[in-house]
């Protein structure tokens, strides 16, 4: 049996000398985890995202938010975006899940610095739509909640406000992780 | 010497905040609104009475005190009638009550959490209308302010002329609206916790607050405790202000302005921690007193917001300063020097981590962007969109007939166009507000036969139907011509001015040929 199948490089050496490779290490360990060593190893990893991962969060639930009510019944489903010239239920459909997934990656698998750069695109893209819709006078109510202005009441008179809230939200904190870190290095 | 650098560290701490007053006041129509608060009209025409013939103002009906109208009734000698002379004592007001409020700061305030304080207290509801009306609730309860910021920096060593002119503006507050009164607990509350003189100090204090009080009641023409006072406890008692429920304060209202109450509750809540004591002593008693009224007291009126703002902002700026600061403070958070670069209390450091402070600081400030400065803007928006005086037509065609006009009635919503006309209303009716009439003090039957005594030669009604009735109709129709109408009022001239009547929709059909 090869002694040391810590890389790759070292199995296909091992190969090519004919002994029987063993597994690699971290293969083995990976395998060896179960679920709740995942969980461990992905509430670590929320951990050390501190305020990033809350932001994370928050685009995750924006994002389910908007998918869960594009298969709602919604008449604000029916009307067409100014911006995009699509039906906002089109466009629930494929912002909604890329939001999810933005969202997840930045909370799993990407680095502080990348994930605090991916959240202030997003809060820009945002606050850019936000902006759009107040410059160009639009009385509108914004619809980027959906359905779940119906759940919430409150939301409906509050919609426009608690967006906009939010996407400020989100810009404060990855600017302020990035400014920290940057600060950090110097 | 110590003055001038007192004066002048007065300036520079404060100029963030009256710079972002003085940005606000840019985008709002002082001079050329029609009106800029609901109760304009009756501080307008009292002022304009008192300008023109001060006995006759004397025997006016009034249930506020007389200096606010004394004042601008003056000026209004002075300068003519100018709806900005009243709106600039206001914004002086409003100037004051913004360097009073930067003094009464917890210590470690500096010219961040001062422009913060303005920009809070300017976002909290109905707050932009307040600083630039001629009302008089915002001017009285800046006197009061500016009498607890006076007794506060009265403190070491004890400096007994501020101490007397804190008393004395505050009587003077006192006689602009009683409503000031709600301030005392709060001012008396921090004299006691001062070590020195704890007794000596609030006796100077309200030696010269009565003296001054009673001087200004031999002084002023007109001093009634019955209207100043009872009328408003038997208005609160009335059928209509305890039963309506549009007229009581409902706490949960606080919350539009979520972050300014966010972060102000944590400011009260690190204080207290903290023991800071006399730091919280003043805004923490007038919140409490604040609340106490006008929970028990009816009615609640939309500018008793100003109450609630000077203690929200005070502690809410505060609160998110050291938020911001302590989030951006630098990594090595132990260095002395960066510690006194920051200004950050060691204590504040130790409870909240950098990450923290910046969590709270970002949902303060989004809250504010996404709720509150929103509404101010809407607000603003609505101020500058109210009928301008050079463009009202109502108003060129009452000045038409003003030469000629000795009396004129109007009320509610049309009483600040006949200030802008330069005419007077009828002193028994000049002050005609809700609790008047809920007192049963007056009724409608009495403003009609005052109306019919007088003859007035102009009247701009509401179109209201209450105001219609078959005494109404027949009176006009003997004695007035409709000149004039909107989707509000209706302007009548009086026939003895042989006025033109407004043409009827036919005639003008006619003249257009069609």
């Amino acid at each position: 049996v090869c002694k040391e199948p810590a890389a790759l490089e070292v199995n296909r050496s091992c190969q090519d000398s004919g002994v029987a490779p063993a597994m690699p290490l971290a293969v083995t360990q990976k395998l060896a985890m179960s679920w709740e060593m995942h969980y461990a190893v992905w509430k670590d990893k929320i951990r050390e995202g501190g305020i990033l991962s809350i932001a994370s969060l928050i685009i995750v639930a924006l994002g389910l938010i908007k998918l869960i009510s594009a298969f709602g019944s919604s008449s604000i489903l029916l009307l067409t975006d100014q911006l995009l010239g699509l039906q906002y239920k089109v466009i629930f459909l494929i912002l909604g899940p890329f939001e999810v997934m933005a969202g997840l990656i930045a909370l799993f698998w990407l680095s502080t610095s990348s994930k605090a750069r991916l959240i202030l695109f997003m809060a820009l893209s945002f606050l850019v739509y936000r902006l759009y819709s107040l410059f160009s006078g639009s009385n509108q109510l914004c619809p980027c909640l959906g359905s779940a202005v119906e759940w919430l009441p409150w939301l409906s008179g509050h919609q426009n406000s608690a967006m906009a809230s939010t996407a400020i939200w989100l810009l404060l904190v990855s600017s302020w992780s990035l400014y920290q870190q940057k600060r950090s290095f110097a | 010497m110590k003055l001038a650098k007192a004066a002048r560290d007065l300036v520079i701490e404060s100029i963030g905040g009256v710079t972002v007053f003085l940005i606000f006041l840019f985008f709002v129509p002082i001079a050329s609104a029609v009106v800029l608060g609901a109760d304009e009209g009756l501080e307008f025409s009292k002022a304009l009475l008192f300008a023109r013939d001060s006995n006759m103002a004397n025997t006016m009906w009034n249930d506020q005190p007389f200096l606010y109208t004394w004042v601008s009734g003056i000026l209004i000698r002075c300068f003519g009638a100018h709806a900005w002379i009243a709106r600039a004592l206001t914004i002086c007001a409003t100037v004051a009550m913004l360097l009073s409020m930067n003094r009464l700061m917890p210590g470690g305030a500096r010219l961040l959490e001062k422009t913060l304080c303005t920009l809070m207290f300017l976002s909290w509801s109905e707050i932009p209308e307040l600083t630039v009306s001629a009302m008089i609730e915002l001017p009285a309860f800046s006197l009061a302010v500016l009498s607890a910021s006076l007794s506060r920096s009265a403190v070491h060593p004890t400096r007994w002329w501020r101490v007397a002119m804190s008393g004395v503006l505050f009587a003077t507050a006192l006689h602009v609206k009683l409503t000031a009164a709600i301030a005392l607990p709060a001012l008396m509350g921090e004299m006691l916790l001062y070590r020195d003189h704890r007794l000596l100090r609030p006796a100077v204090w309200t030696a010269f607050a009565t003296a001054t009080f009673i001087s200004l009641i031999c002084v002023m023409p007109a001093w009634s405790l019955e209207s100043l006072w009872y009328s408003h406890l038997e208005a609160g008692r009335s059928a209509v202000a305890t039963t309506d429920q549009t007229l009581a304060f409902h706490p949960l209202e606080l919350f539009q302005n979520a972050a300014t109450v966010l972060s102000a509750g944590l400011g009260f809540w690190y204080l207290s921690r903290s023991k800071r004591w006399r730091d919280v002593v003043f805004p923490g008693v007038l919140l409490l007193s604040v609340g106490c009224v006008h929970l028990i007291h009816r009615p609640w009126w939309w500018y008793y917001n100003v109450h609630f703002a000077v203690p929200f902002a005070i502690v809410g700026s505060w609160a998110l300063g050291y938020l911001i600061r302590a989030s951006i403070s630098t990594s090595n958070l132990l260095s002395s020097e960066a510690n006194a670069f920051n200004s950050v209390p060691v204590a504040i450091q130790r409870r909240l981590s950098s990450g923290t402070a910046a969590l709270l600081a970002a949902a303060i400030i989004s809250l504010w962007f996404g709720f509150q400065l929103a509404d101010t803007m809407r607000e603003i928006r609505e101020l500058d969109a109210g009928e301008k005086v050079a463009n009202s037509a109502i108003l060129s065609k009452m000045r038409e007939y003003s030469a000629h006009t000795q009396w004129a009635y109007a009320r509610g919503s049309a009483q600040p166009y006949l200030f802008h006309a330069n005419l007077i209303i009828p002193p028994e009716i000049t002050v005609l507000p809700k609790k008047r009439f809920w007192n049963e003090r007056i009724t409608e039957k009495d403003v009609f036969d005052i109306v019919n005594a007088y003859k007035p030669e102009q009247l701009l009604l509401v179109i209201l139907p209450k105001e219609r009735d078959d005494s109404w109709k027949q009176l006009l129709a003997k004695e007035y011509v409709l000149v004039h109408y909107t989707q509000s009022f209706e302007l009548y001239v009086s026939k003895r001015l042989h006025p033109k009547p407004f043409p009827s929709q036919e005639a003008l059909l006619r003249r257009l040929g069609l």
